[in-house]
Order: structure tokens, then C-alpha cells, then sequence
């Protein structure tokens, strides 16, 4: 026994040991297609021995290549480390590159064994080494802040967080459409500007951050969205609701080539904030319920029915719920033929429920 | 004719006693014209008693009856072994022996032997003293709530705290003498109507078989009684406390006093044993719970940090999140060494101070930590020879060390730790595995006595798991299933 | 020290050899097999395989105290059991062999990408042989403990990849019109996930407990088939029925793809799964090589336990030198899965069916 282990001790450190500060650690990537030929372009943080400031050394890479294989042969040639990807957290494409397809690079990241398939995706509306090789203050490199706006959208319910591995479960199925947040430079900060359609991996449209309330209260797993609601009594009296959705009921069916799909919402709204006091009353509040649900209901009926006329592409995972609800038929369905031609039907029951800590109604009692 | 060679016999013991350097005394009296002679160690002997109560009777005896004897006759007065030991001297514990051969024996023990030419009998007072500590408070098994009384060297005070703490007619202490040249007594102690007596037979056979010059420490009959000498678990626990081993005697356990050791040795101790202090079942439940796990998980934390250490920050930097890969890698920034060097150095230099430090006397005991603190902890991180991570992690590691009752537990973590350390360091995590198994396996190959290490977790006795765990007394009702005890009703 | 294997002892050992083997590619199969309801197929499995080890059981408590190799013949006479004995080194070999050079092949692949095989393979049988010196009732205790950790940490790792699932891609649970198999082949690869109970043959059972032991394995093996149902179900809920089939370490996959922020340090789990996964088909390898191991020195008296260990071990050392694409491999796991297959569940039937009869007889005359 003791002559195996003290045989292990010319053989440490051989093969696969390589320490950390010995690896180029990928935090961003962005994918962009000039000229025809591939570029990876990237922001790696990694340590130099050398270095007198303590702290991660940023710098860029940039790969240009006929393919990724061709590019990242161009990074590897100028890298002091060996790349490790575990560490990337984010992957920016560029927006012409997004329309051309980004199935090819996400097959890459399926394939590459250390790049993890939670890594975040977004599209970016500027110039990627724009975007990737700034200086920024809130954090250390680009692709942590990318990572944490979106996580911190998302999980406040704003906007939706996609992985390459959403992406991915997505490319072998019938009918791939998603989502990928869109990013971009506005008044030089770098900002989530709204939504990308991307169909068979294509971009096909972007849905602004004001048109994504639809998208969110269906798509996000707690959505949260402020509503602005005019006082009944008063239309210079704007009320701010919290609005949060309790119950999400999809129903698809199919009569006579015909598909119908019934979405029913449940959202409670939480009274945030009034321009002026003024008080409200049951009937007003009656009203102002009706109001809302009729908002959002206008919200999620126009970003579906665009969804079906404009791009015909189902990023809301309806026929999902047909696979669930109707396993038989989804067999043998074309899913874009029947798409096309969807009616919907929302229903949107809003509940004002009140939990601000000030009574408006204080005086208005009786 | 007999007599004659009696004399003959005890002459030349005599003699050999006076001519050689063997520093026993021999006092020589002369009492109505027959000479006694008293042997004895003066080292071993209490002095006062000697004078007391054997000279004193004596001489007197022979004063009183001087004057009083007007018949005087020899025949009437003739002084008789018997009489000497039957209605004259004032030991409580004395023997008559005929056994010549054995006096050099009970001399050497501190026994006085009084002796008269004619007899063939002699007497053997007991007279021993031994230079003795008094009871002090243990330095092994420091505790809050328990008992603060500790064995000494001496056999008799440690028994007596045994017996003081068990009144039970059951209570049996069965003595064995080891050692060729040192005779060291060894008591075994054991419940008869409780223990499995399997444990005291093949105890007594373990001892009887030991065929050695001397016993010095309870460590010798420890290493006696394992099973295989390169056996790397601990197999017997060690105790200073009385209150442990009387708790252990309850339990069915088996006890093993040597004279000359405060340490008293108890076997059968399984793996999770060492991780149960007396306090456990002094305490409240959860508060013993708590401290019982924070100890499991100590010995794993021991074990296994650096190597954890050295698979993520040298093989597997992905299997944690970016944002610690990236604090890491700038904790290491400069180091000059590998990571598996960096913390195989570490680790050495940790048990460096470590083994400095306890054989230091008291008073520059505290200077090897200042030096260890300041070196270690901050010169060679700004010097940059180590990352703050790594000192971080041996500085867990070795208060991990600290946290076992029974610090012999954690004897093998200290090897095994560096075996853990090149496994990793060759083959990443898998290697980690791989050690791991090595150890779990070495393990389970252990027994104590035939007793299953690995019990009450394997074979799984959930019964017994959830006492040990609760470790409180109100709700154990029943001794350890693993030990096979032949009352197993303590409630 | 002989010391008998207590009934917890033999659902451990049986947890210990079952589970290992077929974990990395089974969600890739139920999904191939049934889509979203595969998993209905893996409980009915886990339900005939429970029959069997029954069967098994009770031949081998027929003849408490022994072994295959000791009642076989009395059994089915000299050459019928000659036979099956020959079948079952075969089977072993092949078990052996492939398990171990799947392991070594997947640490290569996900683990250790640089390290040569041979080198894995070497430390790997080194390790395995120290845990044949701790023969049966050691090893009983050894996957004792290992079971304990595999299930604790294979029980968090469900928990948290189902905290972590699409709802939507795992669902429809159930469907009338799915209940068919969609694909015989990956199918019978969840067969091959439930062989192993045949061991038993080589554990010398006690008649002591003789009630309670049946169930006891019984609740094993539906416990492996819900386990194996979680983790297919929720690695199906984390890729999506449609895009898992195309990986073959489908739950590797599920697992790196998790990221759970809540857990701070941890939101990565591929270290946990990894060690749980070694110990797993480790406890598999060693359990095989005792078996192999047994058998041979008890046919071959003139060898000791220790000298065929020895034999076994380098035996499959050198094969998994051979065996070293994933190609080659899975070519052989279906070789040897085609006479685990006819062995485990033709042979136990058979001795069941004898076992039964000759107490029938004896109890007549």
C-alpha cells in the first residue's frame, strides 16, 4: 500500500493538473460575423504573476477565423494561458449574426465539454467590442454585469432569463422558437432593451421592453410589472400598481383545423403609490379592477396575436400545453400550419388587494 | 536435616542481599535468643509503618518479657514465626509463605519479609509505599460538567475511584502481572453480569500471551491488544477520568488499569465512540446533538479540505461558481508554488507547530504560537510564498484536528490527510474518491476486540445510531446492540 | 470472523450492484422508450426485477448457509449446474469488464481529460483489489456505508434537480396513448439497468428473519425503481423530452446544466454527483470482482481467494486497455448485456421452478 502511494508522488501534477491562476478564465463572449468569417471575440479575466495591483487582470481577446474552430485557434495563438471556459458567463451575438442563425455556435457550446450550458444568452444592438471591452464600474468584467441585470430582472419578475441550455433543449424539437434578451448601449450604459424572436434560431424580431409586459406575465415564473391605472374621479390622479399573477391557465385545443388556445390569468394587484390622495371606493375600486384586467389583457392578446401573424412563431410554448393536453394529435400535427391560423382567447381576472401601509380611505369611510 | 538446608537456604539470600548492590536492607533483630531478620526495599517501604508496626511490637514484646519471664526457659519462650505474625506485629495485610524462591520477588515489590532460620515459613508484611501524585484534575479529558477527578500512576487510588463510583458485588478486577523484569501489574475490570464475556476472554488471552521485559505505559498493553501492528485506527479508548470508565462499565465496556499509567484503556471502542465525549450525556440533548455532529463533521473537515483545496483550485476550478474560480485565482496570484506543493508545505509546517508546541514547557509555550501566527499567517502571505486561502484552510484543518475527545482518533487522520493530498493531487477528484474509498475500506477492515468498527452505521442499527446520537441518558434504555452485553436492560 | 449478512446487509449489497451501471445513460432511454411516461416502464421493471430476486432468494434459502456454487449440482444435477456456473463466470466476466472500463471511460471523458487510461484503470483496480481482501461481509458493510451516502446525496440531487425542472417538458405523467414501447432497443437497456440481483446466488443466506428478509429486498428494489423514475423524470424536465435523447450521459448533462443560486458555494453540483457517481459504480466493480473471484477459488481449490483476485483484477486491467473507445465498448456492453439478459432472467426462473418442486416432493414423501 505504501509503495502505490509514494509511486503517486512523481506523478502529481502530471496530466490534468493545472492550477487556476494557470488558465485564461473566459467571463464573456460575444460572437460576431464581419465579412463572412467568424469572429470570437472575448473578455477573459485572468491573473498574471507579475501583476503589481492585486486583482483579476481584464483584458480582450479577439479571434477572426472562417470558422470557430479556425478563430479560436487565431485566441489560442495569443493566449499566456491555456482558455478555460467554465468560468463565461455570458455569450453576447451580434445582431447581424443573430439573423443568420446562431444554431452553429450553440452546437459549439453543446459540444465544448468545459463551457457550461447555463451560461446566459443575450443579443447585443451595438458593436460587441463595444459592448465587451468597456470599463465599467459596477463590476469586474461585462459578463458579470450582463449575468447580474438579467438575474436581477428576472428574478424581480421583469424580464426573462435564457440559457444556452433553454436553447438547446429547444433545436431538436418540431418547432424552436424562444427568447433571448436583447442588450445594448443607451445613453452609454449598457442596458436590457427588450426581447428577441428568434425562430429555427433565427432572430426575427425584437420586442421592446415596453411591449414585453404581455410576454412576461405568461413566460416569467413570478412576474411583478407595475400598472399605471387613472383615479376614477380624477384623470390627473395616476395610481401605480404592483401586479403579481396568482393562477395561469392555458387551454389548447383543436376543432376543425382550427386551434384555439384560452389563456386565463389570475393577477393581484398591490396599490403602490397615488400622484394625490385621493380616496377610493369599493365601486371604484370595482372599476378600476375592471380597468386593469382589460390592460392587461389588451398586453398579453396583442404580443400573441403578433406572435401569430407577424412572425408565426410560438415562443410561448403553447404547444407544449397541446403536447400535454393532447398528446395523440400533437403526433401528427404541423404546428406552424395550425399556428397561423390560432385564435386566442385571454381572460384577465385582476384583484386590487391592498397592502400598502397607508389607508387612502381613511376619510372616505362611512 | 530440613532444617538445616532451610537455613542454609535463607543464609545465602542473606548474604546475596548484603553483597550485592541490590539496596535492600536487612535488619537484624535478636529476640529471646532467636534471631529475626526483616527484608525489605527501603525506596518501596513506608518507614513509619515498618518501625511502627513490625520493630516496635517486636522489641517491645521482647522488653515485656524479659522481666516478667523469671521462669525463663527456652522452651517456654521459644519465639515462633507464627507467634510473631499471629500476636505481635500490627500489619493489617500480611502472608505466610514457605516459597524461598520467591522472596527476592516480594522484596522487589516493597514487601517487608520478616524471617526467622528455624521456620521454614517467613511472613510477607505489606508495607508499600510508592512516591505518589495526589489526585489532580485530568489534563486528557478536560470537561465542563463532568467530574473533575483523574487516575494517578497508582493502581490502588484508580481502582478505589472506580470502585467509589461503582458499588457493585458484580464489579470484578481481575489482576494479571506483566513484564519480565518490570512485574507491572495490570487489572482488568469488567461488569460480570453485564460484559460480553467474550471481551474478557479474549482479553485475558491477549495478555497472557504478552511476553515482555517490561510495561512502562498502558500504550504498551494497547499495542499488545491490536489486532495488527500496522493497524492505523485506534482500537482501545483512553481515559484520565474515572467517571468515563465507570460509564463504559456500565455500558459493558471492558477496563484496563497498569500500574504506573494515569491512563486507563477501554475497549471495545468503535469508530463513532471517539467522537462521543462524557459531556454528551451530561448535557442537554441538542446542545449534545450539536456538538456531536460539529465533531463528525471536524474529522471529515480535517481530512479532507486541503485535498478538496487542491482538486478545485488544480483540476476541477468549474465545479464552483465563477465568481469564487475568480477570487481564488487572484488569492493565488503570485504564489510561486503549485497548489498541491503550497498545501502539502502548509500541512507540514502545521504539524511542525503542532508537535512543537507539545513538548514545550508552559512558560515559552505561547512564544511557538506568536512566531506561528505571525510566520505563517501574515508574513507569507505578504511575502506571497502562500495564498490567504490556503492558510485559511490549514488553519481549519488543524482546529479540525483539536475538536476529537479522544485526540487518537485523530492520529490517522494526520497520515491519511497527505495520502488524500497525493491522490488528489494526481488524479483530481477522482483520486479524492479513490483515497476516500481507501480509507472507508481500511475502516471497515478494523475491528476492536472482533467488535465491528464501523458499528452501529454498518451493520445499521438504528436503535443503537439514534442513542448514540441523542447521547442522552433518559432516553437509552438498552446498551449498545453491537456489544452484545448479557443484560442489555439499563432502564 | 464469519459473520452472517444481515437482511438491511443484502437490500445494501443489492442497491450497491444494481445501481451504477445504467444510471448515466437511463434518462436517455426512458425517454427513448416512453417519452414522458418511460418512467411508468422503469417501476414496472423495478416490480418483475423485485419477482425475480424474490425467486432468487428463496432457491437460495433452500439451502441456507450456501452458495450457487455449492447447492448447484444438488440442485440440477452435476452437468446442469456445471453449466449454469460456466454461464454465470461468462456473465461476470463480461459485467466486470464492462463496468469497469464504462467507469474509466467516463471519469476520462468528464473528469479527467488528459490523464491516460490506463493509468485510471490501474488506480481503479488497485483500489478495487484492496476491497476484495475485506471478502463478502466486509464488503456488505462497505456498501453499507456507501449505499447510505449514495442515497443521501442521490435523494438531495433529485430534490434539487425537480426544484429546478420545466414543468412543462416532463409532463404529460400520464397518457393511455403513449403506454407503448417505442423502442425495443433502448429498452432493453433499462433492463440492463435492474440486472445485478443474481448476486444473491453468492451470498450464503441465514434462515434467521426468514419473513421479514423478502419484503425487506422487495422495498430495495421498488426503492431503485422510484429512484431511477425520479432521476430519468427530472433530467427529462431539465432537457426536454426531444433534445435528451441525443445525449448519451444524459444525466451528467441534466446535472451540469443546473445552477441553483440559492446554493451560494454549491450552485454547481457536478462535484457531488461525481463522487456519488464513482462510489456507485465502484461499489459495482468490487461487488462484480468478488463474485468472479469467489466462484473460481471455490471451483479451483488449488488457488486461494486471493491469487484469483489478483488474476481477475489484472485480467480486466489489460481488457480495459483494449476497450477504449465508446464505440468498442457499448459494443460489448450489449454482448454482455445479451447474457446478462438471458441470465438473469431465464436461470432464476428455472431454479425457482426446480427449488419449488423439489420441497413440493419432500414435503409428499
Amino acid at each position: 500500500m505504501i509503495v502505490i502511494i509514494l509511486c503517486f508522488l512523481p506523478l502529481t501534477a502530471c496530466w490534468d493538473y493545472l492550477d487556476v491562476e494557470k488558465r485564461s478564465m473566459v467571463i464573456s463572449v460575444g460572437i460576431d460575423d464581419k465579412n463572412g468569417e467568424s469572429t470570437i471575440i472575448g473578455g477573459i479575466g485572468s491573473v498574471i504573476g507579475t501583476s503589481e495591483d492585486k486583482g483579476v487582470k481584464r483584458y480582450f481577446f479577439k479571434g477572426i477565423g472562417d470558422d470557430f474552430a479556425d478563430a479560436r485557434l487565431h485566441i489560442d495563438s495569443s493566449l499566456p494561458f491555456p482558455l478555460f471556459l467554465g468560468t463565461s458567463r455570458s455569450i453576447v451575438f451580434s445582431e447581424s449574426y443573430a439573423s443568420k442563425s446562431i444554431e452553429p455556435y450553440l452546437n459549439r457550446i453543446d459540444q465544448l465539454y468545459d463551457y457550461r450550458k447555463s451560461v446566459l444568452l443575450t443579443i447585443s444592438k451595438d458593436p460587441i467590442e463595444e459592448i465587451l471591452d468597456r470599463d465599467i464600474e459596477q463590476d469586474v468584467s461585462v459578463g458579470f454585469l450582463l449575468e447580474n441585470i438579467m438575474e436581477q430582472l428576472t428574478r424581480n419578475g421583469k424580464a426573462l432569463y435564457v440559457t444556452a441550455g433553454d436553447a438547446l433543449n429547444r433545436i431538436p424539437m418540431k418547432y424552436t422558437a424562444y427568447l433571448i434578451p436583447y442588450i445594448g448601449l443607451k445613453d452609454d450604459i449598457i442596458q436590457y432593451l427588450g426581447l428577441c424572436v428568434m425562430k429555427d434560431s433565427k432572430l426575427v424580431d425584437i420586442v421592446k421592453v415596453e411591449d414585453t409586459d404581455g410576454i412576461i406575465y405568461l413566460l416569467n415564473k413570478k412576474p411583478r410589472l407595475t400598472e399605471y391605472i387613472e383615479h376614477p374621479k380624477d384623470k390627473n390622479i395616476r395610481i401605480l400598481y404592483i401586479t403579481t399573477v396568482s393562477g395561469k391557465k392555458i387551454y389548447t385545443d383543436l376543432k376543425k383545423e382550427q386551434l384555439q388556445i384560452n389563456v386565463e390569468l389570475n393577477v393581484d394587484a398591490e396599490l403602490r403609490g397615488q400622484t394625490y390622495i385621493l380616496p377610493i371606493s369599493q365601486s371604484e375600486k370595482k372599476l378600476m379592477e375592471k380597468q386593469l384586467s382589460s390592460k392587461i389583457k389588451e398586453d398579453i392578446q396583442s404580443i400573441i396575436e403578433r406572435s401569430i401573424k407577424e412572425y408565426n412563431c410560438d415562443f410561448f410554448d403553447f404547444y407544449e400545453y397541446f403536447r400535454i393536453q393532447h398528446p395523440k394529435l400533437y403526433d401528427e400535427l404541423d404546428w406552424n400550419l395550425v399556428y397561423q391560423n390560432a385564435k386566442v382567447d385571454v381572460s384577465v381576472k385582476a384583484r386590487i388587494i391592498n397592502k400598502n401601509m397607508r389607508d387612502p380611505n381613511a376619510l372616505g369611510k362611512k | 536435616m530440613l532444617k538445616n538446608s532451610v537455613e542454609k537456604e535463607y543464609t545465602s539470600i542473606i548474604d546475596e542481599f548484603k553483597k550485592k548492590n541490590t539496596g535492600v536492607s536487612v535488619r537484624q533483630l535478636k529476640l529471646l535468643n532467636t534471631e529475626v531478620y526483616i527484608l525489605y526495599l527501603p525506596q518501596l517501604t513506608d518507614r513509619d509503618k515498618l518501625s511502627e508496626c513490625i520493630l516496635k511490637p517486636l522489641l517491645q514484646g521482647n522488653a515485656h518479657s524479659t522481666p516478667q519471664g523469671e521462669l525463663q526457659s527456652p522452651t517456654v519462650q521459644k519465639l515462633s514465626i507464627e507467634k510473631i505474625a499471629y500476636s505481635m506485629i500490627y500489619i493489617d495485610d500480611i502472608e505466610l509463605s514457605e516459597d524461598i524462591a520467591k522472596i527476592q520477588d516480594y522484596v522487589l515489590k516493597g514487601k517487608s519479609i520478616i524471617l526467622i532460620k528455624s521456620s521454614e515459613q517467613f511472613i510477607i508484611a505489606n508495607t508499600t509505599k510508592v512516591q505518589q501524585r495526589s489526585i489532580s484534575s485530568p489534563d486528557l479529558d478536560q470537561t465542563l460538567r463532568g467530574p473533575r477527578d483523574s487516575f494517578t500512576e497508582n493502581t490502588d487510588t484508580n481502582l478505589s475511584l472506580v470502585r467509589y463510583r461503582i458499588k457493585d458485588s458484580q464489579l470484578r478486577i481481575e489482576p494479571f502481572t506483566v513484564g519480565k523484569r518490570t512485574k507491572t501489574s495490570v487489572s482488568v475490570i469488567y461488569i460480570e453480569d453485564v460484559v460480553n464475556q467474550k471481551y474478557v476472554d479474549e482479553i485475558r488471552n491477549r495478555i497472557q500471551k504478552i511476553n515482555i521485559d517490561g510495561i512502562i505505559e498502558s500504550s504498551y498493553i494497547q499495542n499488545f491488544i491490536l489486532n495488527h501492528t500496522f493497524d492505523m485506527f485506534p482500537q482501545a479508548g483512553i481515559t484520565e477520568s474515572s467517571d468515563i470508565v465507570a460509564g463504559n462499565l456500565l455500558e459493558g465496556k471492558v477496563c484496563i488499569l497498569v500500574e504506573g499509567s494515569p491512563i486507563a484503556l477501554i475497549l471495545p471502542k468503535v469508530f463513532v465512540e471517539f467522537f462521543d465525549s462524557n459531556d454528551d450525556h451530561y448535557n442537554n440533548v441538542y446542545i449534545s446533538v450539536l456538538t456531536k455532529l460539529i465533531r463528525i463533521f471536524s474529522f471529515f473537515v480535517a481530512l479532507t479540505a486541503s485535498s478538496l483545496y487542491v482538486s478545485v483550485v488544480s483540476f476541477h476550478p468549474d465545479i464552483i461558481p465563477a465568481q469564487y474560480i475568480l477570487a481564488l485565482a487572484i488569492a493565488r496570484g503570485s504564489v510561486p508554488f503549485n497548489a498541491l506543493t503550497e498545501a502539502i508545505i502548509m500541512e507540514l509546517v502545521a504539524e511542525l507547530l503542532k508537535e512543537a508546541s507539545i513538548r514545550l514547557p508552559k512558560q515559552i509555550g505561547p512564544a511557538i504560537g506568536i512566531v506561528g501566527t505571525i510566520v505563517i499567517g501574515q508574513a507569507a502571505v505578504q511575502a506571497k510564498l502562500v495564498s490567504p486561502l490556503m492558510v485559511i484552510v490549514v488553519a481549519l484543518v488543524t482546529m479540525s484536528s483539536f475538536v476529537a475527545p479522544d485526540y487518537t482518533i485523530m492520529n490517522p487522520v494526520r497520515i491519511y490527510k497527505f495520502m488524500l493530498l497525493l491522490f488528489t493531487g494526481v488524479l483530481g477528484l477522482f483520486g479524492f474518491t479513490m483515497g476516500m474509498t481507501i480509507i472507508v475500506i481500511n475502516l471497515i477492515s478494523t475491528n476492536s476486540l472482533g467488535t465491528v468498527y464501523t458499528a452501529p452505521i454498518s451493520p445499521l442499527n438504528l436503535t443503537d445510531l439514534r442513542n448514540y446520537i441523542l447521547s442522552n441518558i433518559s432516553l437509552r434504555k438498552g446498551r449498545p446492540e453491537f456489544l452484545n452485553t448479557k443484560d442489555s436492560t439499563r432502564q | 470472523m464469519s459473520e452472517k449478512v444481515t437482511s438491511k446487509q443484502l437490500a445494501f449489497i443489492l442497491f450497491g450492484i444494481i445501481v451504477g451501471y445504467g444510471t448515466m445513460s437511463l434518462p436517455k432511454n426512458t425517454a427513448l422508450t416512453g417519452g414522458t411516461t418511460g418512467w411508468i416502464w422503469l417501476i414496472l421493471l423495478a416490480i418483475i426485477t423485485s419477482i425475480y430476486t424474490y425467486m432468487v432468494w428463496y432457491t437460495g434459502i433452500q439451502f441456507p448457509g450456501q452458495t450457487l456454487v455449492e447447492y448447484s449440482s444438488r440442485l440440477v444435477g452435476k452437468w446442469l449446474g456445471a453449466v449454469i456456473i460456466f454461464l454465470f463466470i461468462l456473465y461476470y466476466i463480461g459485467f466486470l469488464i464492462s463496468s469497469t472500463s464504462i467507469a474509466v471511460e467516463a471519469v476520462k471523458l468528464t473528469l479527467l481529460s488528459k490523464t491516460p487510461n490506463w493509468f485510471i484503470s490501474l488506480v481503479l483496480c488497485a483500489v478495487i483489489y484492496y476491497a476484495l481482501t475485506l471478502k463478502l461481509n466486509g464488503l456488505a458493510r462497505f456498501s453499507e456505508i456507501y449505499g447510505i451516502l449514495v442515497i443521501i446525496s442521490t435523494v438531495i440531487l433529485i430534490v434539487l434537480m425537480l426544484s429546478q425542472i420545466n414543468p412543462l417538458s416532463a409532463r404529460p405523467l400520464f397518457t393511455t396513448f403513449n403506454f407503448k414501447i417505442k423502442s425495443m432497443e433502448s429498452f432493453t437497456y433499462l433492463v440492463y439497468a435492474f440486472v445485478g440481483f443474481e448476486f444473491i446466488y453468492l451470498i450464503p443466506l441465514s434462515k434467521e428473519r426468514k419473513n421479514k428478509t423478502p419484503w425487506i429486498i422487495l422495498v430495495t428494489i421498488i426503492l431503485i425503481g422510484c429512484i431511477y423514475a425520479l432521476l430519468a423524470q427530472a433530467s427529462i424536465g431539465i432537457l426536454g423530452a426531444d433534445s435528451i435523447v441525443y445525449y448519451d450521459e444524459a444525466l451528467f448533462t441534466a446535472v451540469r446544466r443546473l445552477n441553483i443560486p440559492l446554493l451560494q458555494i454549491f450552485k454547481r453540483l457536478d462535484g457531488i454527483f461525481f463522487v456519488t457517481f464513482i462510489m456507485t459504480f465502484f461499489t459495482t466493480s468490487a461487488l462484480v470482482a468478488y463474485g468472479l473471484s469467489y466462484i473460481l477459488s471455490s471451483l479451483f481449490k488449488k488457488l486461494s481467494y486471493k491469487i484469483f483476485s489478483i488474476l481477475i483484477l489484472s485480467m480486466t486491467f489489460v481488457s480495459t486497455l483494449f476497450l477504449n473507445s465508446y464505440e468498442v465498448i457499448e459494443l460489448f456492453k450489449i454482448w454482455v448485456n445479451t447474457i446478462g439478459i438471458g441470465f438473469c432472467y431465464t436461470i432464476p426462473l428455472l431454479l425457482f421452478i426446480i427449488a419449488k418442486v423439489k420441497k413440493h416432493e419432500k414435503k409428499k414423501t
